[in-house]
């Protein structure tokens, strides 16, 4: 008994209790099969977009009076102006951080307007429409027209 | 003399002992990978790869993308169907040719006008006046299901 009880003294604990060794083969196996599938079904980038519907070809020689126009947003490098017909409803000049959209969406909220034409003028790079659009999608305009130079009604935006 | 050689054997079995692999560092990052991956997953997969070269506009919109055509028009090229058409300087020097490049390899492609929407890939600083003659081509050529496709931004 003495004998036996010197031999423990002598050890480690850890000898004494036995350490529990994990096997991670299972795991990395898993993870093997897991990893490769998942990066083929990840999506880096989320894409979105807005959906036109172009007016045939007949449309081009159609060109609509000004005074006939409903609620008009010009976008041009100067900034945003808002007209119904021939009158001016608001302007919101370009500020330093980009248009502004923010007044652009408070006002087409308190106009509520049932159609609208986005006109765009040269040389408005396409972020900036496309800035317009959310706009007008965050004030709840469902119908959304893109004009030409013309005046002609280019294209209707689904909501 | 006998005593040397037991103490020889001892040190080959030391030698011999199995390695151990330290498998925790290893267990952790692949942890953290699973996560990121299940994070960002899509079960939708992605129907249509960003055209390189280009930067697409951002946008709140959540519309989500149908397979079609593709238009990518990037900042010096055109291409319909990844096919190069023509340069996007073009469109401005000479419309009228530009249009009828643009109309050529619409009509060129395998699909039916009606039966897939166009998608139109521009990039965020291209002069709208350009995407605008795009736009009336397809018009032209009977495509007037067109989608914008934009970079959705996470808010």
């Amino acid at each position: 008994m003495q004998t036996c009880t010197s031999s423990l003294r002598g050890r480690r604990p850890s000898a004494v209790a036995g350490v529990a060794e994990l096997d991670v083969t299972p795991v990395m196996n898993m993870f093997i099969i897991l990893i490769p599938f998942l990066i083929s079904m990840t999506a880096f980038t989320h894409l979105a977009s807005h959906e036109f519907s172009l007016p045939g070809d007949e449309a081009a020689d159609h060109v609509t009076e000004r005074s006939e126009l409903p609620l008009t947003v010009a976008v041009g490098t100067e900034g945003l102006l808002v007209a119904q017909g021939e009158v001016v409803v608001a302007e919101f000049p370009r500020q330093a951080s980009g248009l502004d959209l923010a007044g652009l969406t408070a006002l087409l909220q308190s106009q509520n307007p049932e159609r609208l034409i986005i006109a765009v003028d040269s040389p408005v790079v396409t972020a900036d429409v496309v800035a317009c659009l959310d706009a007008c999608a965050a004030a709840g305009c469902q119908d959304v027209g893109l004009a030409a130079g013309t005046g002609v009604v280019l294209s209707e935006v689904s909501p | 003399m006998n005593t040397q050689r037991g103490s020889l054997i001892k040190n080959k079995t030391a030698k011999a002992a199995p390695a151990r692999l330290q498998l925790t560092s290893l267990v952790d990052m692949m942890v953290i990978l699973v996560v990121f991956l299940l994070k960002s997953f899509s079960v939708e997969g992605q129907l249509v790869t960003p055209a390189a070269g280009l930067e697409l506009p951002n946008s709140s919109s959540r519309t989500l993308l149908e397979a079609g055509l593709m238009i990518e028009v990037g900042p010096r090229l055109v291409r319909v169907d990844g096919r190069e058409i023509l340069a996007t300087s073009d469109l401005s020097a000479d419309e009228e040719a530009a249009a009828a490049k643009l109309s050529a390899a619409l009509a060129g492609t395998q699909i039916r006008p009606g039966s897939t929407p166009v998608l139109v890939q521009a990039d965020r600083g291209l002069d709208y006046n350009h995407l605008s003659r795009i736009l009336r081509a397809c018009a032209v050529a009977g495509w007037t299901d067109v989608t914008l496709v934009v970079l959705e931004v996470q808010s």
